[in-house]
């Protein structure tokens, strides 16, 4: 099996890393080769940016002694979007009616004169590169945004339990009627048949089976009379 | 990108549904009845037995458990009922309680003595609270008879 390599010239376009020499893209630590027809077709992108690469100079640089049609063309792009990884057309960008351009400049970061040793020095700082990388969801998982987002729901949350807004709701049982405490959840008119005087001393008023029950308080004790219903 | 998205949003939620979760514990624990009156309660009533009225002063203590202390006179005769109160229901305003552990003392004496007829295993079957003016307590208390016993009961102390 062939040891995958990037020789220069390497081109920079967006996180590939890309050798017209070798025909190998580099994308997130893996090599792959792309084929021939594919690795012309990016080197041509790569050669005409920013300009538009128009479908007849795809086919004069791609298809020098042959000829090739436009379904031909398309599968060519496809293929190429696919080997990038491109589904979502980021990279390699279709103007209707003029051809293909890349969406991102290309940086060359190492020539033909580069020695074997910048090269070296180049993949190590891209292994380390990638490893950042790497490790970069992980700091934007704990971003400050994301860790403030995340307090403040928590206190709205943590604040909306401790109101008491998920317990469960209960019916008013005891209220007051004048200044008297009415000890049930009385029905319409009940309370207007009752002793329950304003002014009078406080009454506090339950309801049995078949009585109510009318209290006052009196030198510290209760003393309550009934009344049948 | 997508699964990282997810994984925030997951985050999120755990953290917005762990925090709604705590807030209601304490919410809970704050309205403990048991917290909320914990102390000592003392209250006086009465209650009629065959035309007779006989005095009660109630004491509650409220602490881990709830244990009621009545004691019951006539004349110069006297007994005392000592149960533990059990929550079963509670509104916020009113709680329902039950009675477990009840021991009644000097009921016999107290019989012969007063000519009164109480049955033998003390009148008290279960027992309502509502909180009224200030704090205080309005606690009935349900006798076998279909009667009942009411009183007006004051914070003495905390715990």
């Amino acid at each position: 099996m062939t040891l995958l390599s990037l020789e220069p010239p390497i081109y920079q376009i967006g996180d590939i890393y890309y050798s017209p020499t070798s025909g190998v893209i580099e994308y997130q630590g893996e090599s792959t080769r792309l084929r021939a027809r594919e690795a012309n077709l990016l080197h041509a992108l790569v050669l005409s940016f920013p300009d538009v690469l128009s479908r007849t100079e795809i086919e004069e640089t791609l298809w020098k002694d042959s000829y090739a049609t436009n379904a031909t063309i398309n599968q060519t792009v496809k293929a190429l979007r696919f080997s990038l990884q491109d589904d979502q057309r980021t990279l390699i960008r279709t103007i209707p009616k003029q051809g293909y351009v890349l969406a991102v400049r290309p940086k060359i970061i190492a020539s033909d004169e580069t020695t074997n040793e910048q090269v070296a020095a180049f993949d190590s700082q891209l292994t380390q590169d990638e490893h950042v990388a790497a490790k970069t969801p992980q700091r934007q998982l704990l971003s400050s945004s994301f860790l403030a987002t995340a307090f403040l729901l928590g206190t709205a949350a943590f604040a909306l339990g401790a109101s008491g807004q998920f317990a469960a709701k209960y019916a008013r049982l005891s209220h007051q009627y004048n200044q008297h405490w009415i000890l049930f959840t009385p029905e319409q008119g009940e309370l207007q048949k009752l002793p329950l005087q304003p002014g009078s001393p406080t009454k506090y008023v339950i309801k049995s089976d078949s009585y109510y029950k009318i209290c006052i308080r009196h030198q510290g004790e209760l003393q309550c009379k009934t009344i049948d219903f | 990108m997508q699964n990282y998205r997810f994984l925030r949003l997951s985050i999120l939620c755990i953290i917005a549904f762990l925090s709604a979760w705590a807030g209601h514990a304490s919410y809970q624990y704050m309205n403990n009845p048991l917290l909320q009156y914990s102390g000592v309660w003392e209250g006086k009533g009465s209650f009629n037995v065959e035309g007779k009225e006989i005095n009660s002063s109630a004491t509650m203590l409220i602490g881990n458990d709830i244990r009621l202390s009545l004691n019951n006179s006539y004349q110069n005769d006297n007994f005392t009922v000592d149960a533990t109160l059990v929550v079963k229901r509670h509104e916020h305003e009113n709680s329902h309680l039950d009675l477990e552990n009840k021991q009644v003392n000097g009921l016999e004496a107290f019989i012969e003595k007063t000519g009164i007829n109480i049955p033998l295993n003390g009148t008290l079957v279960n027992a309502n609270a509502w909180q009224v003016d200030d704090g205080n307590l309005f606690f009935d208390a349900q006798l076998s008879n279909g009667t009942s016993t009411s009183y007006y009961l004051r914070r003495k102390s905390n715990r």
